[in-house]
């Protein structure tokens, strides 16, 4: 983070535009290098469109023009927003995907909320007070979930709370479409991934208190008669929250992936399902869709998280001017 | 005997449990792989976690998956270690425009979402079991690359590296013998680390259907016991035995790289001393 703050946000703009070229053209490249033929490559199986479709498909797709026109016309396609039409909706792609991305935010953005400020707080703690054995069993425990993938514990979160005690619906994200049906059907996934984020946001505020710990303005504020709960909460943690800015940030630009197999588990309707769905029937352009969305969704946040690193460290604001 | 102790003695039995049963699996596992039983079978004595939708027993099934899980872990993490130590050892040890542009290069494969990534291709390629080796092995060295570095510039500036190198050794004598051994440790942390982060994508590659048909694993388990009924017919023992697997392996891996890590923050004390 620091040295790229340190070669300034033009280095790292030029980086996304790198990432974004590269993997455009992967997504242009792999269609047209796998076997089969290239249409339904681009379009998919499962469309049931007839051969004369897809004879004017080749045309109107533009495959039996040279490489580079081809390559052209993508790109040019990606930058004004036109990610295809998705024959297994009947819709076209940036619809499906603005569809499903209400309810993959609905789940993704509180679970985001509630982990980061859950995990802030206990990671400081157990990072501030070391030798609590409240620190020590909450370290134990975060190692424990952490090596839990978020899946894993959706499986065995379903089958204890929903199959065994029967305490919340199993699958999908409302019966009636009214509040409190929506709640009940979040209360679990909302909990296994806040528990996950919490999981990983712990380990990086501990570690960035324990190295605070050795600053010279915790004794002095010590000196000045401070308790400890005070000096922790009023100064400590302000100066460690920096990498988890940074961290959170990236994270934020993972949202659209990161709930993907917990969908899957819960049989919620976001983009993880619709992902897993495209898989199973080979819907290659939403495939390739969704994941030119989240890699957009990705440099975006990466370039967010070096300004506000550059901006909220005044050490590196310095350097940087 | 503290805690320190107990994490390398868990984690190494865990890790040891686990090949073993990859390597040993077609002898000590009490079914073929694809003897077929009574399907939907409960626990019983000679089934122990009961069979699945097309009567495999779920325990050899678990043994026999393990190998997936293992190839596919240290495989990919041997490539992606191999490929991050040496960007790492060559950034860190020359500087300058060598180091500019490796982690440069580090910091742009660094920001490609992996995973989405990864089921692009394998959707498109069918994923055979070595193309998500060398695929996972592509991407996840940049986390390696990242630590190697500043502990390289660190012993760069020792006397007894400046000492070597007044004698005459060469670069690559110096990087081989003197700063290699120094960084062993934290090579077998981060090696353990990569595995359990390559195991969990494999796992959810297989998850999602994606993985090598041809073998049996973990994350396959799941997913037929997702659509083949093991829910409905509770049948407890198929959903919950292989996420439970899983969970060990991991644990397994991570308590193992962080008691090596431990030994490293020690054997890096007694250096700079």
């Amino acid at each position: 983070m620091i040295c790229m703050a340190r070669r300034g946000m033009a280095f790292a703009v030029c980086r996304s535009i790198v990432v974004f070229f590269a993997v455009c053209t992967l997504v242009f490249v792999l269609p047209r290098l796998m076997p089969g033929d290239p249409v339904m490559n681009l379009i998919g199986e499962d469309t049931g469109v007839t051969q004369e479709t897809i004879n004017q498909l080749r045309h109107h797709l533009g495959l039996d023009n040279s490489i580079g026109y081809q390559y052209v016309v993508f790109i040019k396609g990606v930058l004004t927003g036109d990610l295809g039409y998705s024959y297994f909706h009947h819709k076209t792609v940036v619809d499906v995907l603005c569809e499903r991305m209400k309810w993959t935010l609905l789940l993704a953005l509180p679970s985001f909320l509630i982990g980061t400020i859950v995990g802030c707080i206990t990671g400081a703690y157990a990072g501030y007070f070391e030798s609590r054995s409240l620190s020590q069993s909450l370290s134990i425990a975060t190692t424990l979930l952490y090596s839990a993938p978020p899946f894993v514990l959706s499986i065995l979160a379903l089958y204890v709370f929903s199959f065994k005690l029967g305490l919340f619906p199993m699958k999908g994200f409302y019966d009636s479409k009214n509040v409190m049906s929506i709640l009940s059907h979040m209360v679990l996934p909302v909990s296994v991934l806040s528990i996950y984020t919490s999981a990983h946001t712990f380990v990086i505020m501990r570690g960035s208190v324990l190295q605070e710990k050795g600053s010279q303005y915790i004794t002095a504020a010590r000196a000045r008669g401070l308790s400890e709960t005070t000096i922790l909460f009023r100064h400590v943690f302000k100066n460690a929250l920096l990498p988890v800015l940074s961290m959170m940030a990236i994270s934020l630009g993972f949202i659209f992936s990161g709930a993907l197999l917990v969908e899957v588990i819960f049989s919620l309707n976001g983009m993880g399902l619709l992902i897993y769905d495209a898989v199973m029937s080979r819907n290659y352009p939403i495939l390739q869709g969704a994941f030119l969305l989240i890699t957009v969704m990705v440099l975006v946040c990466n370039i967010f998280a070096d300004v506000a690193y550059s901006y909220l460290d005044p050490r590196i604001r310095r350097h940087g001017n | 005997m503290n805690f320190r102790n107990y994490e390398l003695v868990i984690g190494l039995s865990l890790v040891l449990f686990f090949v073993s049963c990859a390597i040993l699996s077609p002898y000590i596992a009490p079914y073929g792989e694809n003897e077929r039983f009574e399907p939907y079978g409960h626990p019983s004595l000679s089934h122990p976690l009961g069979t699945n939708d097309i009567g495999n027993d779920i325990l050899s099934l678990l043994m026999y998956s393990c190998r997936v899980s293992v190839v596919v872990g240290f495989c990919a993490s041997a490539i992606a270690v191999g490929i991050g130590l040496v960007v790492g050892l060559l950034a860190g040890y020359f500087g300058g425009y060598v180091d500019e542009m490796l982690m440069c290069v580090t910091d742009t494969v660094m920001i490609l979402p992996k995973l989405p990534l990864i089921i692009l291709i394998g959707a498109y390629t069918g994923g055979s079991i070595r193309t998500i080796i060398i695929v996972i092995g592509l991407l996840w060295w940049t986390s390696t690359a990242r630590i190697i570095r500043p502990k390289v510039m660190q012993l760069r500036e020792m006397e007894y590296i400046s000492a070597s190198r007044m004698l005459g050794f060469g670069s690559r004598e110096v990087l081989l013998h003197e700063i290699l051994p120094n960084i062993l440790f934290i090579l077998v942390s981060k090696y353990m680390l990569t595995a359990a982060s390559a195991l969990i994508s494999e796992v959810s590659l297989s998850f999602l259907g994606l993985g090598d048909p041809s073998w049996s694993s973990w994350g396959l388990m799941i997913h037929m016991a997702f659509t083949r009924g093991g829910f409905v017919n509770r049948l407890w023992t198929w959903v919950l035995s292989p996420p439970i697997c899983i969970m060990l392996f991991i644990l397994g891996l991570m308590l193992l790289a962080r008691a090596f890590e431990r030994r490293e923050l020690s054997a890096m004390a007694e250096v700079m001393v």
